[in-house]
C-alpha cells in the first residue's frame, strides 16, 4: 500500500536525519472544526423543543 | 537522574543512548504531570528512534499519543495502523473525542481501564474526558447558530444527547470547569442561567489552547 511505504519512508528518514518537522504528516490536528453531525443537531433540537414544551421558559434563546 | 552534574552534554552521546535517556525523562515528566516537558522529551525520542526499532517506537508512542491527544493532535490512521496494539488502545478514545460522544468515551475507559492503569496513563486519559465534554458544548453552540449567549439548560440537553445525563447544577459545574480550563472563553451568569460567550473565538481549537501541565 502507498500509505504504508509513506510511513516506512518517514521512519527510515527519522532514523538517519533526526526527524525535525518530517513527522508532521503523521499527526492530524485539523479535525477540530466547525462541523456538527446531522444526528447530533437533530437530537439536540428535539431535546430543546421538548424542554420548551414542558414549560421551561429558560430554554428560549 | 538530573542530580548528576559532572557529565558531558547529552548531545555528545550516541543517538541511541540519547533516545533512551530522553524516553525515560519523558516518562518521569509524564508521571509528574509535567506534560509540556514530557511531550518534548518523547517527541525527540520518537523522531530520533532508529527505523528498525519498531518495538521502541511503539513504547514511545504509547505515551506520546495521549499527550498529543490533550492538545488536539491525533495520530494519522496510517501511523496507528502500523502499531495494532496502540490502535486497539487509543482508537476508541480518538473516535469518541472527534464525535463528542461521552457515552462511547466512558465505555472505552471502562473496558480499557486495567491496561491504562498498568501503563500509568489512566489519569491523562481521564483528563482527556474534558475534551469530549468541551466538544459537546462546542457542537451545542454551533447548533444554536453560534449564539453569543447559551442557556445552561441547552448545554445540559447537549450533554444528554452525548450520553451524559445530569441535573442543572452538574451541567453548570461542567461549563464552569470548561471555562476554567480554557476550553471555553466566557462567563456564567448564574442568576439568569446564561453562559455569556466571548465575541472572539469562544471555543478555541485545542491546538491553540496547547498543552498545560497538570491539566
Amino acid at each position: 500500500k502507498d500509505e504504508e511505504t509513506d510511513v516506512a519512508k518517514y521512519l527510515e528518514q527519522s532514523g538517519a536525519a533526526g526527524g525535525g518537522g518530517a513527522s508532521s504528516h503523521l499527526w492530524e490536528d485539523t479535525w477540530d472544526d466547525d462541523d456538527v453531525e446531522e444526528d447530533f443537531s437533530v437530537q439536540l433540537r428535539e431535546e430543546l423543543a421538548k424542554a420548551t414544551k414542558s414549560g421551561d421558559t429558560e430554554m428560549q434563546t | 537522574i538530573e542530580v548528576v552534574t559532572e557529565m558531558p552534554p547529552l548531545e555528545r552521546f550516541p543517538t541511541a543512548d540519547q533516545v533512551t535517556y530522553r524516553y525515560y525523562q519523558g516518562l518521569l515528566a509524564l508521571l509528574e504531570e509535567n506534560y509540556i516537558k514530557a511531550e518534548g522529551e518523547l517527541t525527540f525520542a520518537f523522531e530520533n528512534c532508529h527505523r528498525s526499532a519498531v518495538r521502541n517506537q511503539e513504547r514511545i508512542l504509547t505515551f506520546l499519543i495521549p499527550l498529543r491527544m490533550m492538545k488536539g493532535s491525533f495520530p494519522a490512521p496510517r501511523l496507528l495502523a502500523r502499531f495494532p496494539a496502540l490502535e486497539e488502545l487509543y482508537d476508541p478514545f480518538i473516535q469518541s473525542i472527534r464525535q463528542g460522544n461521552i457515552a462511547a468515551f466512558d465505555k472505552a475507559l471502562l473496558e480499557l481501564e486495567s491496561r491504562l492503569v498498568q501503563l500509568n496513563i489512566w489519569l491523562i486519559i481521564v483528563k482527556a474526558r474534558e475534551i469530549v465534554i468541551s466538544r459537546v458544548f462546542k457542537k451545542c453552540w454551533l447548533t444554536l447558530g453560534k449564539a453569543s449567549r447559551v442557556p445552561v439548560p441547552a448545554f445540559q440537553a447537549a450533554l444528554k444527547v452525548a450520553g451524559e445525563q445530569m441535573d442543572m447544577e452538574g451541567a453548570e459545574c461542567l461549563v464552569a470547569n470548561s471555562i476554567f480550563k480554557g476550553y471555553i472563553k466566557g462567563y456564567i451568569s448564574h442568576d439568569t442561567q446564561l453562559v455569556v460567550l466571548s465575541k472572539a473565538d469562544p471555543f478555541p481549537r485545542l491546538r491553540a489552547r496547547g498543552l498545560r501541565n497538570g491539566a
